[in-house]
């Protein structure tokens, strides 16, 4: 995986639909990253991320169900696939690692 | 407000407009949702907000080309294929094909060739630093308030003026120009060289004004130092070779020999957009002391300003006016004066004096042919678009057909970009490779030299690019366009709409062309048959079988009696050689400017009003008139006995003798020629006015070039002593030239032994001067050629769409039972209309372009009717035979075979 790597919003986005499990579609993902980063994102920002990272091949699409809420227009569910999944832990345990070379101050 | 089920209309059709089909659900359904939360969670205004923004951002290359070019679509073998279809659709339709490269290359390539010919014509005198400082002082002579004379030269003493009393310029300076054809005799090391190309006796300003030209040495000193001579890389590469020419000296031969003249600076060799050319320059002091030793002499000299920054020329012009005005009180040569400072940009195309240095260009010639270009460029644009929409019918069907089978709006359209693109690139790759191998027969014909990498770095050049290429772009996407448009149930039927393409748009596009065409071959023939008429008909002077010789000692420094022993030797030689029937000698002889001009000069009584007339002298031999062929129309011609051994000219017979042209008769008043032969009038041959008689009277001649006005000329005799510059020889019917040549370079060696042999004829140098108008007519007809030739196309196209979009209807009438010949009058009968149309539209174009071209000519040709008739049964013979049998072959095809689909 020398290569690929992920910008900050993709694993940002990769990481919520990960975790959003069968609920990760364009608009709840852009809720999660406004409630819970306080970051107001465009939806078009999301989407073009998504379409990014299906064409990398870290997410697959099906079509999920309407609710009224939506106007009755299907959405479209992402879920990681494993190679997203390992992509995740990769950069996670890269993190870690440059993480420990920080020196950590002593809370005595 | 109530929660939403749907969009905006607006929002709906943005996104539908920007996003890929398949993702649009999605994304629509996520933008309610945004909505829909953002309005419980933060009220209208900050939802609607919200909604616009977000919808707006989706304007973005991710979602914009999702699905259209990403690589792993199928897009690109679709491209592939359209390329392949392109290529198929290209060598299936051969003709058509042809037509529209054709076209459309010829027209490129005739547009490339006008503007940069026009690019050069508009860079002259760009190539002077401080070019749009430096203005050219012109004159301006008026009588009661009538302009009367202009002059591209002016007073000796306004340089003085300039540089000492108007504080707005910077530096003036003055020269005087021989002719570039008139030779510099001068030695060097025991070589004797006679080089032409122009001399200039300039002021010591000169290169302040014109620092360009002097590659090297100093400006300020170049021509400081009496007998300092400024010679130009070529010259000093031939004269000198590889040694260093500054500081070596030059021993003319001739007027002035026994000087030493000092090379001190290198002068450019000037490029050939600029209006004055040199080989060498040096001090006016040196040569013509006489001349700018009165400030208001009449003999005008050249005068150039060069401005401080931000001046304007207005208020310098007002300021030498003043001057003038003053100067005449004193002096009445400068009555009526008016100075003109011109630009020395403008020189070229806008300064038509009779006493430029070289012949100027033709602002009438550039924009003349600028209109030529973008006409060619149009026509072409128009008859692919014509010859495109003509194949409507098949191509309509294969557009059903592919809606039908699936294809998308846009598969097609990018269908149609490819197909056109491919044409397109084809042409513009011929049109290339037409340029490349045929640039050195544009320069041949008009001595422009193509730089490509100067061309496009100009604005003309880039303004030129774009116009072309995007031109040929939209024409390329317009057809493809409307063949989109139509619906495909129609299509399939091929029953759609013919009219959409007739009647509108065409039948105006088929006019203006056969109005374009009608109008170029009728400017056509009037240049040409002026052209002709200048050049053929009625110099009344016979320049035919005459050699011309200058006479190498003619100003040289040395014993009249001399010089008279010379010219006895040499002509007596000359006139015993079997070829040779007649010699004269002439201070001038036909096809160059006479001298100068003087004004003030001849006048029938002494006290007689001061008379700014030009009038021009020319001193000549008794054999002149009979060499020439020139007519008198009353009185003699000069007898002088040559015979006797040198004597003093003023000892001979008719020294105060006179012979004047009947323009000079008519200036000085007299009535009829009979009236003047043997009047006396007070005529200033030398210092002062001396009584003259009036032997005879010659008819007019043109000894410049018709294109000029001929001036009042005065022959005085030139006797043996002085003004014997050249010996025209005129050979006798049926000898041939070369033996001729060789005979009189014989009888050369033996007299001039140590001056080298140039001759030339007298037909060709007097044709040199048509040689501006000759390139005009070689221009001129070679793009009003091509315009025609696209004209035709156009017409073959029209008649390929005519008989296309009728053949339904051609097959009906046939069942029904009429004759060839009237489907044929029915097919044509649209196509005469047009005609007709074009030539109504045509004439006045015609008659009032040519009336203006033609008045700026002295002499016109006689306007005939043939140019109004003539141009218009050219395009309807062509029109009918290039129509007629494409009418003929729908005609005579069987009906049965355009039925059968119904």
């Amino acid at each position: 995986m020398a290569k690929e790597f992920l910008g900050e919003f993709e694993e940002l986005v990769l990481t919520l639909v990960a975790g959003l499990q069968d609920e990760a579609y364009g608009a709840a993902i852009a809720e999660e990253i406004e409630n819970r980063l306080k970051r107001v994102v465009t939806l078009s920002a999301v989407h073009v991320t998504l379409y990014r990272l299906d064409d990398k091949g870290y997410v697959t699409s099906k079509v999920g169900g309407a609710t009224k809420e939506r106007g009755g227009r299907r959405k479209r569910i992402y879920s990681v696939t494993s190679a997203g999944m390992a992509m995740l832990k990769v950069m996670k345990e890269a993190r870690v690692d440059l993480w420990k070379m920080v020196p950590q101050l002593k809370m005595s | 407000m109530k929660e939403i089920d749907s969009l905006p209309k607006w929002a709906e059709r943005f996104l539908r407009a920007v996003c890929p089909e398949s993702l649009y659900e999605e994304i629509e359904g996520d933008l309610i949702q945004q909505f829909n939360r953002n309005l419980v969670a933060g009220g209208k205004h900050k939802a609607k907000r919200t909604l616009f923004v977000s919808t707006i951002r989706y304007m973005r290359c991710g979602i914009l080309f999702r699905n259209r070019l990403s690589t792993d679509s199928h897009g690109i073998n679709l491209l592939s294929t359209y390329f392949t279809l392109a290529g198929r659709n290209f060598s299936k339709h051969k003709v058509f094909s042809f037509i529209n490269v054709l076209g459309l290359a010829v027209a490129i390539t005739a547009f490339f060739y006008i503007i940069q010919y026009i690019a050069f014509e508009t860079s002259f005198d760009r190539y002077h630093a401080n070019h749009d400082r430096i203005y050219r002082i012109a004159l301006e002579q008026y009588e009661n308030n009538s302009l009367k004379n202009a002059y591209a030269k002016s007073y000796p003493g306004i340089y003085r003026f300039l540089n000492e009393s108007i504080p707005e310029v910077e530096t003036a300076t003055r020269f005087i120009k021989t002719p570039a054809n008139t030779g510099f005799l001068f030695g060097r090391n025991n070589r004797i060289f006679n080089e032409s190309g122009g001399f200039i006796n300039a002021d010591a300003n000169f290169f302040k004004v014109f620092p360009t030209l002097l590659v090297r040495g100093n400006a300020h000193t170049a021509l400081k130092n009496p007998n300092s001579i400024v010679i130009s890389e070529s010259i000093a590469k031939k004269v000198f070779g590889n040694e260093d020419p500054l500081g070596q000296r030059l021993d003319p031969i001739g007027e002035r020999s026994g000087t030493t003249l000092i090379v001190t600076g290198i002068l450019s060799d000037i490029s050939p957009n600029t209006h004055f050319h040199a080989n060498f320059v040096a001090k006016v002091e040196d040569v013509w002391p006489e001349v700018i030793e009165n400030d208001w002499a009449p003999t005008l000299i050249f005068n150039y300003a060069l401005l401080k920054e931000k001046t304007d020329p207005a208020v310098v012009a007002s300021k030498v006016n003043k001057i003038l005005d003053q100067a005449s009180m004193n002096a009445h040569a400068v009555k009526g004066a008016k100075a003109v400072l011109q630009p020395l940009t403008d020189i070229h195309l806008q300064s038509h004096f009779s006493d430029e240095y070289e012949g100027n260009g033709n602002q009438t010639l550039v924009y003349l042919l600028l209109a030529i270009g973008i006409i060619i460029l149009l026509m072409s644009w128009i008859n692919y678009i014509n010859i495109e929409t003509a194949r409507f019918l098949k191509r309509a069907k294969e557009v059903g057909v592919r809606r039908i089978v699936g294809s998308q709006k846009s598969d097609l359209i990018m269908q149609f970009l490819v197909e056109y693109f491919f044409i397109t690139a084809i042409a513009i790759a011929v049109a290339g490779g037409v340029i490349a191998s045929t640039t050195f027969l544009f320069s041949n014909l008009t001595g422009i030299a193509i730089d490509f990498s100067a061309f496009y770095s100009s604005d003309i050049g880039k303004v030129a690019l774009l116009i072309v290429l995007s031109g040929t772009v939209v024409t390329g996407i317009y057809p493809g366009l409307y063949l989109i448009k139509l619906k495909p149930s129609q299509a399939l039927r091929g029953s759609f709409n013919v009219q959409l393409g007739r009647g509108f748009v065409r039948r105006p596009l088929l006019i203006i062309q056969f109005s374009a065409s009608i109008t170029l071959i009728a400017f056509l023939l009037v240049v040409n048959s002026q052209l002709d008429y200048m050049q053929v008909t009625n110099k009344k002077i016979e320049v035919e079988k005459v050699i011309a010789i200058r006479n190498p000692v003619a100003y040289a420094n040395i014993d009249i009696v001399e010089k008279y022993n010379h010219f006895r030797l040499f002509n007596d030689k000359l006139v015993t050689l079997a070829p040779v029937g007649m010699v004269a000698t002439s201070s001038a002889i036909p096809g160059t400017e006479i001298g100068f001009t003087y004004v003030d000069l001849i006048k029938r009584n002494l006290n007689d009003p001061y008379d700014p007339t030009g009038y021009k002298t020319i001193f000549v031999g008794e054999n002149f008139l009979p060499l020439y062929g020139i007519n008198l129309l009353a009185g003699r011609n000069f007898s002088i006995d040559n015979g006797s051994g040198y004597v003093d000219p003023w000892e001979r017979k008719d020294w105060l003798k006179i012979i004047i042209n009947e323009k000079a008769a008519k200036t000085l008043g007299f009535k009829s020629p009979q009236d003047a032969v043997n009047q006396v009038v007070k005529f200033k041959a030398f210092d002062d006015f001396e009584e003259h008689e009036i032997i005879g009277i010659i008819e007019d001649y043109h000894h410049e070039a018709v294109r000029k006005e001929i001036s009042p000329v005065i022959l005085k005799g030139n006797f043996n002593s002085f003004q014997q510059v050249y010996y025209s020889i005129r050979l006798n019917t049926g000898v041939d030239p070369r033996q001729a040549i060789d005979d009189i370079h014989r009888s050369w060696k033996d007299i001039f032994p140590e001056y080298p042999f140039e001759y030339f004829f007298l037909d060709d140098y007097y044709d040199q001067q048509f040689k501006s108008e000759r390139q005009f007519s070689a221009v001129f007809s070679f793009f009003a050629g091509v315009a025609i030739l696209i004209a035709c196309l156009g017409v073959l196209g029209m008649a390929l769409f005519e008989s296309n979009a009728r053949i339904r209807e051609i097959s009906i009438r046939k069942v029904l039972g009429a004759s060839a010949v009237s489907l044929l009058a029915l097919l044509s009968r649209d196509q005469a209309r047009c005609i007709l149309l074009s030539w109504i539209i045509s004439f006045p174009t015609v008659w009032y372009g040519a009336r203006v071209w033609l008045s700026s000519y002295p002499l016109q040709v006689s306007f005939s009717p043939l140019v109004l008739l003539l141009p218009a049964a050219v395009i309807a013979c062509t029109v009918t035979v290039l129509s007629g049998v494409q009418a003929l072959k729908v005609v005579s095809s069987n009906p049965v075979d355009h039925l059968k689909d119904e």
